[in-house]
């Protein structure tokens, strides 16, 4: 299989899964009951923009799949209605009040140009 | 012009209670005029570190002061220094800290419970007669516990969460801890009250004298709350507390709360969710040591975040980030606000009947340094406290005998807003105790 077609595969497996997740909410299949892998652990830690080393990812796995299987006992409880906050929010007038002068704001940088944080390049 | 009383603080701080102590603290008048008052470092004050004892917030001195601190300044109160915790409060033991451990001053060999440890010890080791603390899951409680002092936690939305830095918004409450209920009762009157710079704020200020007349008061004890896991001795020791307050004119009746058998599970799942949310802020632009700005954004701020957050933070924060992925929201999110609801659900029955719970604050004694290594069994630990933070109750923990040599805590919860009344039942325990 070149390249190509293995990575338009990838995306329709994705779109699919995807799709799945907003109609039905379909666990992927694999985990069912407690079992991630090593390389879900990777993808888990990429999405939280933590670096994970490759030494750490069985250890790291091994402790998510015992408490993932505690979690499980979620399965037995009874979806309520609205169970998620029934509470609206309540606007306030924008009103302006004092804050933070500049200098405050960044007196704990240690990095800045001209007033502003100095942040890692985008692309 | 009236004097500034003078401060009586030694931090001969054997027990590695204060992450820092503040040198020459100030203090004026007020109802706390030169009392030393120990914070938790989690909590904003302005000129003085505050590092939630993560190594992600090494030199971060925050530019203003929470709400809660205004509080202490404003009457007088004396901040003597910050104490230990574990990091960003996630753990059961202060073993956590990216600093090190606090020992427990009943048994130096044992953990001070956590995250509160460092106040709580700070308290039992006579460094300070007060301290505040925060608890999300039972981290005010279970020290209180484990170390033999007073912890309140209030109701959610009673004292501000301003400047307080977030773990679990929607679980986490300020509270004060202290050596005896009275002291607790003092400086919750400072601490709380409304803020409108906490969008969840209550408008109910707390005033209040203890009262320990306890003929009348209808005590719910739980089956569940001496279920699986509780040991027979802290069971014991419980029983007793709770017969007491019988002999002293109490009502006990025995009941059910059904809840407790999914609670643990849908508190781990929703402090997970909300931390992997709120800890997404530190990357190293703000403060702390600074990311690398010659790599890329992602790059830079997952080395910054590998090499800036302890172990559990990162499983915290992977954990939350994997059940609110695409696919398991159902699965865990939803489902835990759905227990979430059936755990309110059986309170607000509960207290149709009853005026307040009782059971043990802690299934057991204070553990071992490493005893609770794997961090599944110290979750479970936390089983009979994350309940009132799920249903957002009022809940105290008061010493009420020991094993050994080791403190057992006595908690009671009560309804919503009812944080008057759980300070008055502790307070009936104390005095009758005392008689």
């Amino acid at each position: 299989m070149n390249s190509t077609l293995r990575d338009r595969i990838q995306w329709l497996l994705k779109t699919v899964s995807k799709v799945h997740s907003l109609l039905g909410e379909k666990i992927p299949a694999g985990r069912q009951k407690g079992m991630i892998t090593e390389k879900d652990t990777e993808h888990i830690a990429q999405l939280a923009d933590i670096a994970i080393h490759k030494e750490e990812l069985a250890a790291f796995t091994s402790r998510f799949n015992e408490i993932l299987e505690y979690f499980d006992l979620l399965d037995q409880v009874d979806m309520v209605e609205n169970a998620e906050n029934k509470e609206c929010n309540v606007l306030r007038e924008d009103e302006i009040v004092p804050s933070l002068s500049q200098d405050k704001v960044l007196s704990n940088v240690r990095e800045q140009e001209d007033g502003f944080f100095k942040a890692p390049r985008v692309m | 012009m009236i004097p500034v009383p003078s401060i009586e603080f030694h931090p001969d701080d054997r027990y590695f209670a204060f992450l820092r102590t503040v040198s020459t603290p100030e203090c004026g008048q007020g109802r706390l005029a030169g009392i030393p008052v120990a914070v938790k470092d989690n909590i904003s004050t302005a000129g003085i570190e505050t590092t939630c004892a993560s190594r992600i917030l090494a030199g971060y001195i925050p530019p203003y002061d929470a709400t809660v601190v205004e509080h202490l300044r404003r009457e007088g109160a004396a901040i003597v220094g910050k104490t230990n915790m574990d990091e960003f409060g996630m753990g059961t033991t202060t073993e956590n800290s990216a600093f090190g451990p606090t020992k427990n001053p009943a048994d130096t060999s044992r953990v001070p419970g956590g995250s509160s440890g460092g106040s709580a010890a700070a308290i039992a080791g006579g460094l300070v007669p007060m301290a505040l603390g925060t608890d999300t899951g039972g981290s005010i409680r279970c020290p209180a516990a484990f170390c033999g002092i007073v912890g309140l936690k209030p109701t959610y939305g009673r004292v501000s969460r301003y400047g307080l830095i977030a773990y679990a918004n929607s679980l986490e409450q300020i509270g004060p801890m202290a050596g005896n209920v009275t002291d607790v009762n003092r400086l919750m009157e400072v601490i709380a009250g409304y803020d409108s710079r906490d969008s969840t704020s209550l408008n109910q200020a707390y005033l209040h004298t203890p009262d320990p007349e306890i003929r009348g008061v209808k005590i719910g004890v739980p089956e569940e709350f001496f279920g699986e896991g509780v040991d027979p001795r802290v069971a014991s020791v419980v029983w007793d507390a709770i017969s007491m307050l019988e002999r002293k004119g109490a009502e006990i009746v025995t009941c059910r709360m059904p809840s407790m058998a999914y609670a643990l599970a849908a508190y781990y799942v929703t402090c997970t969710c909300e931390a992997s949310s709120n800890l997404a802020r530190f990357d190293g632009v703000r403060y702390g040591d600074p990311a690398d700005t010659r790599k890329t954004w992602h790059e830079s701020f997952q080395e910054r975040r590998r090499e800036g957050f302890g172990e559990e933070v990162r499983r915290r924060i992977m954990l939350g980030t994997f059940a609110l992925s695409s696919g398991y929201y159902g699965k865990y999110y939803a489902k835990a606000q759905a227990a979430r609801h059936h755990v309110r659900a059986d309170f607000a029955r509960l207290f149709r009947d009853v005026d307040v719970l009782a059971g043990p604050t802690m299934p057991t004694v204070a553990f071992r340094f490493g005893e609770k290594s794997d961090p599944l069994s110290m979750y479970l630990s936390d089983i009979l406290t994350v309940p009132a933070n799920l249903a957002g109750v009022p809940a105290i923990s008061v010493p009420c005998g020991k094993v050994g040599n080791l403190p057992v805590g006595l908690q009671i919860t009560g309804r919503w807003r009812e944080d008057e009344r759980v300070v008055d039942v502790a307070y009936a325990y104390e005095q009758g105790r005392s008689a």
